[in-house]
């Protein structure tokens, strides 16, 4: 149990998430235990409206849970301070970003706020680190554009690179593939393998490309309409478990193939 | 190579105009003095009339620090709404500040025959004026940061704030209806805007409260640069948009607070200024567009005020008249000439 503790980045006990106006709760799934192992990349599937985003929103504090406890790195998140939460998960989310003049070396900058004093004065570590983040997601040449001049790909791994600056154990992606062609989808994926395999950080993506997640990922959480299945890709694949996804009668999952196909 | 620039050379030109304008602004009004002169009573000495010193010390000196206090501080606000409500047509203004303002003015010079003539004359000096623009704007002011308290959507806060200012203005209507001609003009002269009439010792409390607002702003520079990212990434690097809402909210108001309630609404510098700086700079970082802004919204000001004393007559323009004629159009300028409008 120690043990597991230790590897364990972010655990969930009793975990139920949803929205709360006033005295009206929504819940979207309750009673969730899981746990995040630290330096895997672990791909959350499951259907529109699942509550996919919920999770990892509720996760990064972005919204509150509504009842259940969440650690990370074995402290409770309530007691964590924004500030130091900011060390521990860094986001790539799919807001659009509000129109202003940032170039893609300052976006990225943005990322060492965590770190830097109460103007956000970059010291020569923070320019380096954010230098690093430009090669490992090799865009450097694109430091000195404005942000709004860059493609949906090159944008996105703009994102990626700021969440790297940023030094975080954890990131987490909501859907960060969502609007890329089939080349930028498998490029991305390589990079968050890259990034998991090179920094022993923990990737955590959301996605609905399921078979680029089976490709790429050490762990599989699925959320089926029914049940919570948390397990290495390669067991979910034997037990498929992928078939539960959708309770559908258009398609099936063919094993084989790691892809769902059209019944006929 | 990249990372971050550095915009020295831009500062020191913006510096040395600014410099430029005050002496032009000082030297151009109804009693022609020569340059020479005005330098000359600038540093301490006497010059070869009596008058022009009283003048110069007395009126224009005065009059110039206000456009700059009036200049910069609306700049900055502008660009603290605009970058807080993520909207480029957002001002000093939107949340109903002026309109508050207005209230209190109009409360006191319109509302006077309510509250018997006595009180009305006694009270019409120009620190009554102040103080009661101030008292609306606190006013307002209290309504929005209830309000804001209560909701958790900043886009939310600027529609409210247009909202007061409905409110107000349609009270301010329901005044001008029962007020007289005499008392209408009044009103209007002061909605007109005025840099000058400023004692020395009313431009130090302006000055005080202003610098107060300014160095408030040190506090915020970091938070708004992670606001550009939008408010979820803002939040997962760390900031408090509630507490860096209230304090831009804060500023805001006692900036434009201040302003309004020594020299009137001056509409559109607010709004204007801290686009043209934009696209001076290329920046969207608080820490270079703070004082950027400052410094051409002050050069701005004089300039228009310079105008404003229509040179060598003996008649003044009301100035915000001059502002609007030299911001609408660039407003309209920008919007036209670029597809993108970045704040």
């Amino acid at each position: 149990m120690k043990n597991e503790e230790l590897h364990n980045v972010l655990q969930c006990k009793n975990l139920t998430i949803g929205y709360s106006e006033k005295k009206k709760k929504t819940i979207i799934r309750e009673g969730l235990n899981l746990n995040l192992p630290k330096g895997k990349m672990v791909s959350l599937l499951g259907k529109n409206g699942i509550g996919k985003s919920t999770l990892l929103r509720t996760i990064s504090k972005i919204q509150p849970a509504i009842s259940g406890e969440i650690f990370l790195k074995n402290q409770s998140l309530e007691e964590i301070s924004a500030q130091d939460l900011a060390k521990i998960v860094g986001l790539v989310l799919t807001d659009h970003l509000p129109p202003s003049n940032l170039s893609v070396f300052e976006l990225i900058a943005l990322g060492r706020q965590p770190y830097t004093n109460w103007v956000g004065k970059l010291h020569e570590k923070d320019i380096k680190i954010v230098k690093n983040a430009l090669e490992i997601t090799s865009i450097s040449d694109l430091a000195d554009k404005k942000y709004y001049q860059l493609s949906d790909g090159q944008l996105q791994k703009v994102m990626i690179a700021r969440a790297i600056a940023q030094d975080t154990d954890i990131i987490i992606l909501d859907e960060p593939t969502a609007h890329l062609d089939i080349h930028h989808k498998i490029e991305t994926f390589q990079l968050l393998k890259t990034i998991v395999e090179t920094t022993n950080k923990t990737v955590l993506i959301s996605t609905h490309e399921v078979h680029l997640a089976m490709e790429l990922s050490d762990i599989l959480w699925l959320f089926t309409p029914d049940e919570f299945i948390a397990d290495t890709t390669e067991n979910c694949i034997e037990r498929n478990d992928l078939e539960k996804l959708f309770s559908s009668d258009l398609i099936y999952f063919n094993s084989e193939l790691k892809q769902f196909r059209l019944r006929k | 190579m990249y990372a971050v620039k550095s915009y020295k050379i831009t500062f020191i030109w913006i510096s040395l105009l600014l410099i430029f304008a005050l002496l032009l602004n000082i030297s151009v009004g109804s009693v022609t003095i020569p340059l020479k002169e005005v330098l000359q009573i600038l540093i301490g000495e006497e010059s070869s009339k009596s008058s022009w010193n009283y003048i110069v010390t007395n009126y224009r000196v005065p009059k110039a620090i206000t456009a700059v206090l009036v200049g910069s501080g609306l700049g900055i606000s502008g660009l603290l709404m605009q970058t807080l409500f993520r909207n480029p047509l957002a001002g000093p203004f939107v949340l109903g500040i002026s309109s508050g303002a207005s209230l209190g003015v109009a409360l006191l010079i319109l509302g006077s025959s309510f509250f018997g003539g006595l009180f009305g004359t006694i009270l019409l000096s120009n620190w009554s004026l102040a103080i009661a623009s101030s008292f609306g704007a606190l006013l307002v002011l209290a309504a929005i940061m209830f309000t804001a308290a209560k909701i958790k959507n900043t886009m939310s806060i600027l529609i409210i704030g247009l909202m007061f200012g409905s409110l107000t203005s349609a009270i301010i209507n329901i005044l001008s209806f029962f007020s007289s001609a005499e008392q209408l003009q009044q009103f209007l002269f002061w909605s007109f805007g005025s840099l000058g009439n400023l004692t020395w010792q009313e431009l130090g409390v302006f000055a005080l409260v202003y610098c107060i607002g300014i160095s408030l702003c040190f506090l915020i520079i970091k938070p708004l640069n992670s606001l550009l990212l939008g408010e979820n990434y803002a939040k997962s690097l760390g900031t408090n948009i509630r507490k860096t809402r209230n304090i831009t909210i804060i500023i805001t108001c006692v900036l434009t607070g201040v302003i309004t309630a020594f020299s009137g609404p001056i509409a559109f510098i607010g709004l204007a200024v801290p686009h043209l700086t934009k696209l001076l700079y290329h920046t969207s970082n608080h820490k270079t567009l703070i004082p950027a802004v400052a410094l051409s919204g002050a050069i701005l000001m004089l300039f228009c005020d310079t105008i404003a004393q229509l040179p060598t007559s003996e008649n003044v323009l009301p100035i915000n008249a001059i502002t609007s004629i030299f911001g609408a159009p660039i407003v309209i300028w920008l919007l036209t000439r670029k597809r993108k409008i970045s704040y």
